[in-house]
């Protein structure tokens, strides 16, 4: 076989993708970091109480997590009813968000509200917003 | 001349400056990481609040609308008001039982009453969500003061 004596053609310059890429991957990054709300362990396991038409938040914190069992957790750390106060250091916070089971019973919850060391700290209840039948 | 030769030992054989490029891969493998850690960590579930105390003396508590005033924690001598014992699924007024998804239209009378005061006592078998919704139905609409009291001895 005979050799051709033409020149090599050019190299074609491959397409570089990676800024794109770049590019695409923080776009993703911005919308979890605006969307989302980072949870730790056990944040959403529990079947939280559910309500359609209340507006949207992000999940607070100082965040008490109560199981179904009645097991609390205050921003991931396992703890008593009565440590709650110590937990959230000298200067109470303006409000202790709730991420209580909705089959939790309600004695449970209200036993919290009556609690003397937490006088004076909002409790607020956080829900899972679903859609109303009316939303479609 | 001494910078004629520093130039000349910066490039390269063929005389011609190396070029750097600027490597995009590290950036990009950061950014995964990143990525990765946000979609695993983060929650992105829609929640709501309802307050369940303003600070208020314990064992009395008060859910009012940013409308309402706040500081009043006693019942007015003419304000109108009801009890309702919730239970599970249901609201027990009196001798009336109301299921739950009949509500709206029983705070629609009550708001036709002039009622604007409601005082709610959870039974033992009252659940959260039970409180949730009945909080959540009275504040959406309008009712100006609903206060839960905690300590009912009530059965379901």
């Amino acid at each position: 076989m005979r050799k051709a004596r033409l020149l090599p053609p050019p190299r074609r310059k491959e397409a570089d993708f990676s800024l794109a890429i770049v590019n695409i991957v923080l776009l993703l990054v911005f919308f979890f970091l605006i969307t989302g709300s980072l949870v730790q362990n056990g944040e959403i396991e529990i079947d939280l109480a559910e309500t359609a038409e209340l507006p949207l938040e992000r999940l607070p914190r100082p965040l008490l997590l109560i199981d179904a069992t009645g097991a609390m957790a205050l921003d991931g750390v396992p703890l008593q009813a009565d440590q709650i106060a110590a937990s959230l250091g000298e200067t109470l916070p303006e409000a202790l968000y709730l991420l209580a089971d909705g089959g939790l019973s309600a004695d449970r919850l209200m036993a919290l509200t009556t609690r003397p060391d937490l006088a004076g700290l909002s409790l607020r209840l956080i829900t899972l917003h679903v859609r109303s039948g009316g939303d479609g | 001349m001494a910078g004629q030769r520093a130039a000349i030992s910066l490039a390269q054989e063929g005389g011609r400056p190396r070029k750097y490029g600027f490597a995009l891969t590290p950036l990009a493998d950061a950014m995964f990481q990143l990525l990765i850690f946000f979609m695993l960590s983060s929650s992105l579930s829609p929640y709501s609040l309802i307050a369940l105390t303003r600070g208020a003396p314990a064992g009395q508590s008060a859910v009012l609308p940013a409308t309402a005033d706040a500081a009043a924690s006693t019942p007015e001598e003419n304000a109108r008001m009801v009890i309702w014992n919730v239970t599970r699924g249901q609201v027990r007024a009196g001798d009336q039982t109301v299921p739950l998804a009949d509500l709206p239209g029983v705070i629609a009378a009550l708001k036709a009453q002039e009622v604007d005061e409601v005082l709610i006592f959870p039974t033992r078998a009252a659940t959260v969500q039970d409180i949730a919704t009945v909080l959540e139905m009275l504040g959406v609409r309008g009712i100006s003061k609903v206060r839960l009291v905690s300590g009912s001895r009530v059965g379901g």
